[in-house]
């Protein structure tokens, strides 16, 4: 029986008790029996309302842990664990919000698809650790040429998207630009020695118009295959 | 006679053991099952029954617990096993609580103490 269980079944008793007291002239043995059931109760009372403390508390913390659990399970399922920039879901979530904020105020924004040149060579020459050690440093550096309002997300193995948040085609070109020259002239340093890596890239501005992103992306992949074509280590304006 | 109750552990529900002949009952592994209060009914007359039945020998009737997680209605159907055995104890019977907790699972270790710290019962909480 539960606690509460118990308690109600001697609430019972004692009321009826109490009725037959009343009925009859009480005895002192009657009263003192009376007396020791209200302080039976009373215990049960204290140590209920105790308990119910408790629980509280301990679902409180559990409650909390729950929504800190999930906030790290949130951040997980967006965040790329080699590079920590945004995986290819973090991205889209950031590309939608932004393609919904562009129709509403029509803030423009633009977007980059930067791939890493002769990535393959790197993996099959040094193994896949100097290739892990390549994509930690280039998304470092794109971390630290942009601003702090841009988006960086891996969007696949060696590709980068770049999110230029209300910023014009010319501003977003010399972004880009810079990015690729500051990586051309600085070896990236690893396991197997200084490495000279090169990224293409691709970039398009998001007609404002347009409730789907998915246009802006493929106009950027295009442009991104042109660069690539053109001889990579180097980017390329969208066509229409 | 009191019997014996065993039930096999599955992902949501724990081992169970009440052993007469030790006047121990064991819980281990994790404790969220589909209507924990019917789960745990049966368990909490058991030892109702146990320390009715105790013969006043100073082998104490233990709580063995090993949980590693317990849900809310896991903890109140403790809750109304540690106070069963807490008046016990103040009647002069002898009882006692061993909680096991994996000294990673910090929040074991908080609600073994939250639970027990209180009750004048002894006990004891195993950090392996």
């Amino acid at each position: 029986m539960s606690t509460e269980d118990r308690t109600e079944t001697r609430i019972d008793a004692l009321l009826s008790a109490v009725a037959a007291l009343e009925e009859s002239g009480a005895s002192d043995d009657a009263l003192c029996a009376l007396r020791q059931e209200v302080e039976w109760l009373a215990g049960r009372y204290r140590r209920l309302d105790r308990n119910l403390h408790k629980l509280s508390r301990v679902s409180d913390r559990m409650q909390s842990q729950i929504l800190e659990l999930n906030d790290k399970l949130r951040k997980a399922s967006i965040t790329d664990p080699l590079t920590g920039l945004a995986n290819r879901r973090g991205a889209a979530d950031a590309l939608s919000t932004q393609t919904r904020a562009a129709l509403d105020h029509g803030t423009g924004f633009c977007v980059a698809l930067l791939d890493i040149d002769h990535f393959k060579a790197v993996n099959d020459t040094h193994g896949h650790d100097v290739g892990d050690e390549v994509l930690e440093e280039v998304s470092a550096r794109l971390t630290s040429s942009l601003r702090d309002n841009d988006m960086i997300a891996r969007w696949g193995g060696e590709e980068f998207l770049v999110m230029l948040r209300d910023t014009s085609i010319a501003d977003a070109a010399l972004l880009i630009e810079g990015f690729l020259e500051a990586l051309r002239e600085r070896p990236v340093m690893t396991a197997a020695g200084p490495l000279k890596i090169t990224v293409s890239g691709g970039l398009s501005p998001h007609d404002v118009t347009d409730d789907d992103f998915d246009h802006t992306i493929l106009k950027a992949d295009r442009a991104l295959y042109a660069a690539k074509d053109g001889g990579r280590d180097q980017w390329r304006f969208a066509e229409d | 006679m009191v019997e014996r109750i065993s039930i096999q552990g599955t992902r949501s529900s724990p081992e169970v053991d009440c052993d007469p002949a030790t006047k121990t009952l064991r819980l281990e592994g994790e404790s969220y099952p589909e209507n924990t209060f019917d789960f745990y009914k049966p368990l909490v007359a058991w030892l109702e029954d146990v320390l009715a039945e105790n013969d006043g020998g100073s082998d104490p009737v233990t709580l063995d617990v090993a949980l590693a997680y317990l849900n809310t209605g896991s903890i109140k159907s403790l809750m109304d096993m540690l106070d069963r055995m807490d008046e016990a104890h103040e009647a002069g019977t002898a009882v006692a609580v061993v909680w096991r907790c994996d000294a990673e699972n910090e929040r074991v270790v908080e609600l073994a103490e939250e639970l027990l710290e209180d009750l004048s019962l002894p006990y004891e909480i195993k950090t392996e």
